[in-house]
């Protein structure tokens, strides 16, 4: 049997595997164990798993996925996105759709301390939904606008789907987190515009909420200037090269403490469910990579990633249709699958591809993040609509659904434009050196 | 049976606490580190203590997210099956899943035991890193036997209907 032929069982046998419910990471350990045995041998298989598993565990590069998880678990139970939305409910509040235009930006700045999507989700969701629903806000609009807007958080720094890109491509994490921020921007402002488009068609769906004294804005200006001063510190010190990825998720997390603990806003039990939350979160985030890179060994033998780059290079088509065609892929993959296992599942396969294709790699990070932050709110895997569903129990999920379909099409709007201006996601990586 | 998975439960939850005051540690080091360089030296050996602390934070977790079901899974399928299915399907799984995780248990005990013997230490810190490994393949026995609970739980639900 051909090495391309064992590919594709290997790769067959891994979505049915997945669909029989067994852990992504452990099918992906598993098949790539059996692949890499059956292509070169079974010693090198047996060797590859314990050096794996000691090496990625080990890893000084993914230390950074711990302390980024911390920095957000922290601003999570200390209620930093309450004190965000209520600054930015104060400015943009008495606008039709105020509470939803000022939910989105809040996401947006909630994202510049936490990296996680569902945290995003169910942090914001908490604080905006109760304020939307009592002026009246209709239900699929409050939850669609959230559940959409909390994935920013995966795209403004920090990231985790941007550090996991980050080691599997051994692309610099600080250029990536970086190249996220304008996109982050423009996607929380198309949000926004959507929301003021659906307000202003009807003006039911968003009623304005009450005006605030210059005076009350000015006060509450305190909740932006902690998230200010967090990712000034953090993105700072990464665009300067005074941290490592790792030394500025460790300075972020003790920022997020020291100002939590200052504002006296975390209790013994949440700095507790912060620390047990992050320990959760990093060994699932670091079993899937070492699955993944397990597979990856596989995939690596079989030359599968460079035969596939060099049959699609000679197709003669244009990069922007192949380019079109793996976003589509990756959307009908987000539907059944987590974005994360799917990023690290399909990364190392399809990176040498868009490299042979000409694109830049730290750019089409910014699209798989992109990619990912549909795969969270399109049915029926996505994620963060189950998040919101959580926190507001009494919306149907299908409400939730309906509400997020204008969101999606800003989510698609705002990959063409990065398609079209890819000079957006790689205008501030340009000005770091290192 | 109820007795076996209480003790499996508490010495996973033991094992995350150990994780939760890693993550504390590997915290302190990191910024400990930033503020003694500034105002001193740096801490010699930084990354390869902060990687090993690393490695106890994942392996002394991965047991207790498997028990709290934190591992990606995909439920869109199996889900749908009347229970018995599930249970054979869960059987199923359980077994290559046990299988998998027994040789990535005995590797990296054999890769300890090698590292032990030839003496390595880490490249700037200089410590013998081999106990470490012995945590990673605890690590990975421990989340043996979460699944194995997993597994026995699963052919009982096949044996009842």
């Amino acid at each position: 049997m051909n090495p391309g032929t064992i590919a594709i069982i290997g790769i067959v046998l891994l979505i049915f595997l997945f669909l029989l419910r067994m852990p992504v990471a452990y099918v992906m350990a598993l098949i790539g164990f059996l692949g890499f045995a059956y292509t070169v041998s079974v010693e090198g298989a047996l060797i590859i798993l314990g050096k794996d598993f000691w090496g990625m565990f080990s890893s000084y590069s993914l230390t950074v996925v711990p302390m980024f998880v911390f920095m957000g678990t922290i601003a999570f139970y200390s209620g930093m996105g309450g004190r965000l939305y209520h600054a930015a409910y104060r400015f943009l509040g008495q606008l039709p759709g105020g509470l939803a235009i000022a939910t989105c930006y809040a996401c947006a700045a909630f994202g510049a301390c936490c990296g996680s999507t569902n945290a995003g989700a169910a942090a914001m969701g908490k604080v905006t939904l109760p304020e939307m629903k009592k002026y009246h806000y209709d239900p699929s609009l409050a939850t669609g606008c959230v559940a959409s807007a909390g994935s920013l958080a995966i795209l403004i720094p920090p990231s985790t789907i941007l550090i996991i890109y980050g080691v599997l491509t051994e692309e610099s994490i600080g250029k990536l987190f970086a190249a996220g921020i304008l996109p982050g921007i423009l996607l929380a402002t198309l949000f926004a515009l959507t929301v003021y488009i659906i307000c202003r068609r009807n003006p039911e769906l968003g009623p304005a909420g009450p005006r605030f004294s210059w005076k009350e804005r000015v006060a509450s200006l305190s909740g932006i200037v902690e998230m200010l001063v967090l990712f000034v510190l953090v993105m700072g010190g990464l665009f300067v090269g005074w941290f490592t990825p790792t030394e500025a998720g460790g300075a972020g997390a003790a920022g997020a403490i020291v100002i939590a603990l200052i504002r006296r806003q975390l209790t013994w039990r949440g700095f507790l469910d912060s620390v047990v939350e992050t320990t959760r979160i990093t060994a699932m985030v670091f079993l899937i990579v070492t699955g993944a890179t397990i597979f990856g060994h596989f995939m690596a033998v079989t030359r599968v990633p460079f035969d596939l780059s060099e049959w699609v290079g000679g197709l003669g088509v244009s990069p922007n249709v192949i380019m079109a065609f793996i976003i589509f892929g990756y959307l009908i993959g987000g539907c059944f699958m987590d974005s994360l296992a799917l990023v690290t599942l399909t990364v190392p396969v399809l990176y040498p591809l868009i490299l042979k294709l000409g694109f830049d790699s730290i750019w089409f990070g910014v699209i798989i993040v992109l990619i990912a932050e549909m795969g969270v709110i399109t049915p029926p895997v996505g994620i963060n609509v189950y998040v919101i569903k959580g926190v507001a129990g009494d919306v149907p999920l299908e409400t939730i659904f309906r509400g997020i379909f204008p969101f999606l099409v800003a989510l698609i709007i705002c990959a063409a434009i990065l398609i079209a201006f890819p000079q957006i996601a790689i205008f501030l990586p340009s000005f770091m050196t290192w | 049976m109820v007795f076996f998975e209480r003790v499996v439960h508490s010495l996973s939850r033991i094992c995350d606490r150990i994780a939760q005051a890693a993550v504390v540690a590997m915290l302190l080091l990191v910024v400990g580190n930033i503020l003694l360089r500034i105002v001193w030296k740096p801490i010699l050996g930084t990354y390869d203590i902060a990687g090993f602390i690393g490695a106890i934070v994942i392996a002394f977790a991965i047991a207790y997210c498997a028990l709290q079901r934190g591992h990606i899974q995909v439920e869109l399928l199996v889900a749908r099956f009347p229970v018995r299915v599930q249970g054979i399907i869960d059987s199923i799984t359980g077994i290559l899943s046990l299988g998998i995780f027994s040789l990535i248990t005995w590797q990296c005990t054999v890769l300890a035991n090698h590292i032990r013997r030839v003496g390595e230490v880490s490249m700037s810190a200089h410590i013998s890193y081999y106990p470490y490994i012995y945590g990673v393949a605890f690590g990975c026995g421990l989340l043996c036997v979460v699944i194995l609970v997993d597994l026995i739980k699963s052919l009982i639900k096949v044996m009842k209907g």
